[in-house]
């Protein structure tokens, strides 16, 4: 039950990583040029998870994901899943709950660089596409770093949202934040020590490992 | 030939300042844009490599529309075939001198690229990232970078000017020796009228967001209202007593000399200042 | 540096060279520059322009000199000396219009320059520059 827990919980972290790096990235960039007057809107929306309270989005993640809701509904009739009370359900929640996480980093770092690398790019002829893939980019990876691991950190840390949506399913929904609580609970504090201690060495690790590399990182870029 | 005939309104603070632009660049020239700061110089050269976009009129390069507001015609910096050197020099830092040439070539030719890396004297650090690179080699590769791809355009924003005297001057021997190679027509800004005899074959100059004069680098001449031809824009380093008049260090052009000059002029001077230096063509002896 | 407002009377070109007459304070000044009315749009008959020369170039003569070369001669009083260990600075008044001459201490000395003394004022016309009036 442990190592399932703890496989699910950095399955989870890991999927949702890849997803908003993914879409993070084109969201990022479009946030950092854009000079619609729509922008305030947008980046307040992406910011919006960072003060609310997570049982509020977990709140209205059920009712707008439920079977009987709309979206519900259509994940419900077409592909034939559920979005609560599921594994897929925590991943949308962990999705929009760490937005702020991943595109924030990327949008700073894309906004301090040197304008002029850009510009010449493109009157190098290179397109926009090519300009963010082998010029913005690649002189931003501390940023890239900072956004993967704070989503990363912050999905496995995540509670609230994954307790509303998911329901604490053994297997399926249970993460290690909530198998803690639960654990607590039954008052068996040896294996909510198990958990935490876990998590708590994993977390050190990563970020150690992502403060060493940035350094090296800001060490060649200045 | 290069006509332009373009308008673009800018709003600074509670000013409204009004850029025109209307001229013809003939093909293979050197150019040289000279003006004090602000007065639109760099704006000139960002729209026409479409890095700013005109608020009218248009831009014709052999018969080509680069910009025409009236036909709605508006191509892209990728589109506009122009080689830019910046300031700062733009290098991208995540590579290596040989591969911010590649990165600029819309085909590959390994050879005109070591071509190129021959004349900037840089075939010996094309494998070093820009940052292990000092100015003068981080503005050589920029310069050889915006040639690889063979623009029809060469624009030059003051890339010079961020560098001493020696730097400057190999900087200037080696976009000589580019344009002899390569005929590009270019434009290049420059404070420095030593620079533009060396290097231009036409002046313009910009005042207020307007080309107010152009012809030859001799034109530079009737700028400074003063009759004089031994002119030269000088730096104040030291004011000193001496005696009833005192003594003006000034450093022009890199060498330091020394002016007399009386109380009440020096009253209005103070060290740093920018002045005018000038005397009549008759004065100075010439030592071979 | 002296400057003195004045209005071009000649001009006589040859080979690039000028020799511009400048009517300055009622005498004709005369200065030779590097320049003809097609390379200088302040080269014109009538034109107003402002004569330059540094106080240097300012010889002082007392009144009764015989003939000598310089052209350039305004008759000039003493306001004021200043006088230094080697340079002397004399300051003149012409028709109302200030000058100033820096000649050495021992030549002061050795014309006795006074305060209000009359004098003659000598520039060499090589050494005046013309300045366009704005």
């Amino acid at each position: 039950m442990f190592l399932e827990t703890m496989l699910l919980t950095f399955k989870v972290a890991l999927i949702t990583t890849i997803i908003l790096f993914s879409i993070g990235i084109p969201i990022a960039f479009w946030l950092s040029t854009t000079k619609s007057k729509l922008k305030p809107i947008f980046e307040t929306i992406v910011s919006m998870p960072l003060v609310l309270p997570p049982s509020v989005i977990g709140f209205y993640l059920l009712v707008f994901l439920g079977p009987s809701s709309l979206t519900g509904g259509f994940f419900e009739e077409y592909f034939n899943t559920r979005l609560v009370l599921s594994y897929e359900g925590i991943i949308v929640g962990s999705v929009i709950f760490s937005f702020p996480f991943m595109v924030h980093p990327i949008q700073s770092g894309l906004q301090s660089l040197q304008k002029s690398l850009v510009e010449a790019s493109y009157t190098l002829g290179k397109s926009k596409f090519q300009t963010l893939f082998y010029v913005q980019l690649p002189n931003i990876r501390a940023s890239l770093l900072t956004g993967i691991v704070l989503t990363f950190a912050h999905t496995v840390g995540e509670f609230g949202v994954v307790l509303m949506i998911g329901g604490n399913i053994p297997g399926e929904t249970r993460l290690a934040s909530l198998a803690i609580y639960d654990e607590v609970e039954a008052l068996n504090y040896d294996l909510a020590n198990q958990y935490a201690l876990t998590l708590f060495a994993i977390c050190f690790a990563i970020l150690l490992i992502v403060y060493i590399i940035n350094r090296k990182f800001s060490g060649v870029l200045k | 030939m290069i006509e332009i005939d373009i308008k673009k309104s800018f709003k600074n603070k509670n000013e409204k300042i009004d850029f025109h632009f209307k001229t013809t660049i003939e093909n293979n020239s050197i150019n040289a844009i000279f003006g004090q700061s602000g007065s639109g110089k760099t704006t000139l050269l960002r729209l026409l490599s479409g890095l700013e976009t005109p608020d009218s009129g248009f831009i014709k390069v052999d018969n080509k529309i680069w910009f025409d507001s009236k036909k709605k015609i508006n191509l892209a910096p990728q589109k506009r075939d122009v080689g830019f050197v910046f300031q700062d020099y733009a290098l991208f830092p995540n590579m290596s001198v040989i591969q911010n040439l590649r990165f600029a070539q819309p085909e590959k030719n390994e050879d005109f690229l070591q071509e190129l890396l021959e004349i900037v004297e840089l075939k010996e650090l094309q494998n070093k990232l820009p940052d292990a690179l000092s100015g003068g080699q981080k503005q050589r590769t920029a310069l050889a970078r915006a040639v690889a791809r063979k623009p029809k355009l060469f624009l030059l924003d003051e890339a010079l000017s961020a560098l001493d005297n020696t730097m400057r001057q190999q900087l200037q021997d080696d976009i000589e020796k580019i344009h002899k190679n390569f005929k590009m027509t270019t434009l290049l800004i420059s404070h420095d009228i030593a620079e533009v005899y060396k290097l231009a074959s036409h002046v313009k100059i910009v005042k207020n967001g307007k080309i107010l004069k152009e012809g030859l680098p001799d034109i530079l001449f009737d700028e400074s209202k003063i009759s004089g031809k031994f002119k030269f824009s000088a730096k104040i380093l030291k004011i000193q007593k001496a005696d009833t008049i005192f003594v003006v260090t000034l450093l022009i052009g890199g060498n330091l000399t020394k002016v007399v000059a009386t109380k009440e002029e020096v009253d209005k001077m103070s060290i740093g200042d920018n002045v005018l230096v000038a005397s009549k063509a008759f004065n100075p002896i010439i030592i071979t | 540096m002296n400057r003195l407002k004045g209005t071009i009377q000649k001009i006589t070109s040859h080979e690039g060279i000028s020799l511009v007459n400048i009517e300055v304070l009622n005498t004709l000044f005369g200065t030779v520059v590097l320049d003809t009315p097609q390379t200088c749009n302040y080269l014109g008959l009538g034109k107003s322009i402002t004569v330059a020369f540094k106080e240097t170039e300012v010889a002082i003569a007392l009144p009764n000199i015989g003939e000598i070369s310089m052209a350039n001669q305004l008759k000039c009083k003493i306001k004021s000396i200043q006088n230094g260990k080697i340079l002397a600075k004399i300051e003149l008044t012409c028709k109302g219009e200030t000058l100033i001459s820096i000649i050495t201490s021992n030549s002061s000395k050795r014309l006795n320059l006074k305060e209000n003394d009359t004098v003659i004022a000598l520039i060499k016309a090589n050494e005046i520059s013309l300045i366009e009036e704005d």
